[in-house]
């Protein structure tokens, strides 16, 4: 398979020869490391002292969970499909992508609320626990980054459909890519290893 | 990389069949989890996880594409975390932790 960024031409460049919004979005989830892996770190620091949290952890729904990685996982595929439909000019295509994206999101969300709905009715609550502290504070995090992409997909997706910035889609999909990423260890860290 | 256009021409691996990987490596998480020797499974499901996040900024984020300056500034995010990691190691496990 063979792709090419047919809209990068029309970008403007920083002195490093890549795209400026390319990069910026980079340097967005270069931060976005810090944010979300020194919430990872200190978990797993404290975790070392704090054995008893794996009692906590138990009461986690790891078939959602599990269900949740398939969704986001999917989601990656459809967005870079969609990056790709955009770089041979089928726009229409990658409409129908950026929709199942975003739809695929939505699903993600619902299955958290699940989630959220059943631990609360069952007690565990955010200060039941440091164990649930973090939990709530990672996982909501990482929803509101959900959310904000979902919005973010929707948006561009309107600007390609106008024919406009259609570059941007790329920008998307790497932010979409780099939540997907955070599930992928936020999964194991609170699911299967605690 | 096109001198003309800066676009990056490459030829890549079937997105599909990566995400066949990423599910493989999923359920493959899912039972080892089910292990009786925790330290092992836990050890074991990290490294599937760093597979899988590596595939995804490889071939799915096209980081594999992009100019050696891209890859420095993903590396600048994991300096400065690795720089909070080892500033918060003292406190959190020798002094809170006792």
């Amino acid at each position: 398979m063979t792709t090419a960024s047919a809209t990068a031409a029309t970008e403007p460049k920083a002195a490093t020869g890549v795209p400026t919004g390319r990069l910026a979005i980079w340097w967005f989830l270069a931060s976005e490391i810090v944010i979300f892996g020194g919430l990872i770190v200190t978990y797993v620091l404290f975790h070392l002292r704090h054995p008893e949290w794996s009692e906590d952890a138990r009461h986690t729904i790891s078939g959602a969970g599990a269900a949740n990685t398939v969704v986001l996982l999917t989601s990656s595929l459809t967005m870079v499909l969609a990056h790709a439909a955009v770089a041979r000019g089928m726009l229409e295509r990658a409409g129908r992508y950026l929709s199942l994206t975003a739809s695929l999101g939505g699903i993600f969300m619902v299955v958290k609320a699940f989630e959220y709905i059943h631990e609360l009715t069952d007690g565990y609550t955010p200060v039941k626990s440091l164990f649930w502290s973090f939990y709530y504070a990672r996982t909501g995090l990482h929803a509101l980054h959900v959310l904000g992409g979902i919005v973010a997909i929707n948006v561009i997706g309107g600007m390609m459909r106008a024919g406009k910035n259609v570059h941007r889609v790329e920008y998307v999909g790497i932010y979409w890519h780099f939540v997907d990423i955070v599930w992928i260890f936020l999964f194991p860290l609170l699911y299967l290893t605690s | 990389m096109d001198p003309k256009s800066g676009a990056n021409s490459h030829r890549h691996p079937s997105y599909i069949a990566i995400w066949v990987v990423l599910i493989v490596a999923l359920f493959a998480s899912v039972g080892l989890a089910l292990l009786h020797q925790r330290r092992l499974a836990a050890i074991l499901i990290f490294v599937l996880a760093t597979i899988k996040a590596f595939l995804v900024i490889a071939y799915y984020m096209h980081l594999k594409w992009e100019p050696r300056f891209v890859a420095l500034v993903v590396a600048a995010g994991f300096l400065a975390l690795a720089i909070l990691f080892f500033g918060l190691m003292p406190d959190i496990v020798h002094v809170y932790g006792r």
